[in-house]
């Protein structure tokens, strides 16, 4: 009976895949069992064999002309493998280089005209003028160059988007509710070059200067000040009085 | 813009011929390996033949896309075992196989000192073990031919299949044991 369990294991034994346990289960069964000992024999007799078969199956030596025919095949197929590509090659380099040369071109300008927004002040010859009404917030003025082409126009937005502190320089004016209009009017007056943005904005300077106010001197009261009223109607005309001070008015009073 | 045509042209032949080169060396010291994969899974040598110059031509095609080259053999290995493990299931093997059990069979060339009845005997059991061969999982099989191969250990063949030691003999020896099984 126990026979057939061992049976069932001598594979595993010959190939070494039993535990240790079962190993020595299976040694101390052989070691009695005279038929199991003869069928192990075979069994790892039989292992050899398969290796050795395996072996022998696998140290198969092509043919002489095994290697020659390999050859011929890979240098038939060599112009057209490795070398395919470089016959492209050429009309790649000058598909590269035209291609390189149209990027530069269309790219030129426009980073001449990024120069010029970083250059761009309050009151330059070009500005654009788009504006967000806010209703109870007052409107959000943004003044920057115009673009000359729709892909420049997309570039400031993907500049805007991508890179909001470049964005930044240009400048946005907060405007009071009911005023942007006349704002976008004055931009649009800038733009055109009927106002001189320069010049108004020293008249701006200018016109925000603080007022000099020079201290007021108050004469004291003397007992000759006198008033003089003089009447003065020629022709009709409205009356004209003239209050003038004590000392100013001596040389003129008789 | 011609010179620059000229210049590309000219890096791309060296860089061709350098290819060009360094697999013919490949191509000596590996074209054994790669037939010997296909006549473990074939086992008819002129299929065996056609399917490594098979292999070796898809790796010359590819050699370019190889970025370790030192990885070669365990890459052709690959492509030589799954070219044969498809030639043999498109059902060519088997009308040759049957016609080389009826006539000669120049893989097993008996040896001088054999006798017939050894002959006899190591030609049938050559043939037993082929079916119990094929009858195994794929990947206990090729685990099987690789360590049969060159004369392989665990090591290489577990470098060669890009697995572990461990996982090699493991399915060495349940390999062994289920042909030992189909052989008793």
């Amino acid at each position: 009976m126990s026979c057939y369990r061992f049976r069932d294991w001598m594979s595993d034994a010959a190939t070494d895949g039993l535990s240790v346990r079962q190993r020595a289960e299976f040694d101390s069964h052989v070691g009695g069992c005279s038929a199991c000992r003869e069928e192990f024999a075979r069994v790892r007799a039989l292992v050899k064999a398969i290796d050795r078969g395996v072996m022998t199956q696998a140290a198969a030596e092509p043919s002489p002309e095994f290697l020659a025919g390999m050859r011929r095949k890979i240098a038939a197929e060599a112009s057209p493998s490795l070398g395919n590509w470089t016959r492209w090659a050429p009309a790649a380099a000058c598909a590269t280089a035209i291609v390189l040369a149209t990027a530069v071109w269309i790219l030129w300008p426009q980073v001449e005209r990024q120069g010029q927004v970083i250059r761009n002040v309050p009151g330059s010859n070009s500005p654009t003028v788009t504006s967000q009404t806010a209703p109870n917030r007052g409107s959000v003025v943004a003044v920057a160059p115009a673009p000359e082409h729709r892909s420049d126009f997309v570039s400031m937005r993907r500049v805007a988007a991508h890179n909001p502190r470049r964005f930044e320089r240009e400048p946005e004016v907060l405007v009071p509710p009911g005023e942007a209009e006349s704002v976008m009017e004055l931009a649009a007056l800038l733009r055109n070059g009927k106002l001189d943005g320069a010049k108004l904005m020293a008249e701006l300077q200018q016109a925000n200067e603080p007022i000099e106010i020079k201290p007021l001197v108050i004469p004291l009261l003397d007992s000759t000040v006198q008033a003089q009223v003089k009447d003065s109607a020629p022709d009709g005309q409205a009356t004209k009085r003239e209050f003038v001070s004590g000392e100013s008015a001596q040389g003129l009073l008789p | 813009m011609d010179a620059l045509a000229a210049t590309y042209t000219d890096i791309a032949v060296s860089d061709r011929e350098a290819l060009e080169r360094e697999f013919q060396e490949q191509l000596s010291e590996c074209s054994t390996l790669a037939f010997r994969v296909a006549m473990g899974v074939l086992r008819d040598r002129a299929e065996a033949e056609d399917v490594a110059q098979e292999a070796m031509l898809r790796a010359y095609n590819n050699f370019r896309r190889l970025r370790d080259r030192g990885r070669f053999r365990s890459w052709l290995v690959r492509i030589a075992w799954r070219l044969a493990i498809d030639h043999r299931r498109a059902g060519h093997r088997r009308e040759r196989r049957e016609q080389n059990l009826t006539g000669d069979d120049a893989s097993s060339v008996p040896n001088a000192t054999q006798t017939a009845e050894e002959i006899a005997a190591s030609r049938e059991f050559e043939r037993r073990l082929g079916e119990a061969l094929d009858g195994l999982p794929e990947k206990l099989r090729l685990v099987m031919f690789m360590t049969g191969i060159e004369g392989h250990n665990t090591r290489e063949v577990a470098g060669l299949l890009c697995l572990s030691e461990a996982t090699v003999k493991s399915r060495i020896r349940l390999a062994r044991a289920r042909l030992a099984e189909r052989l008793r």
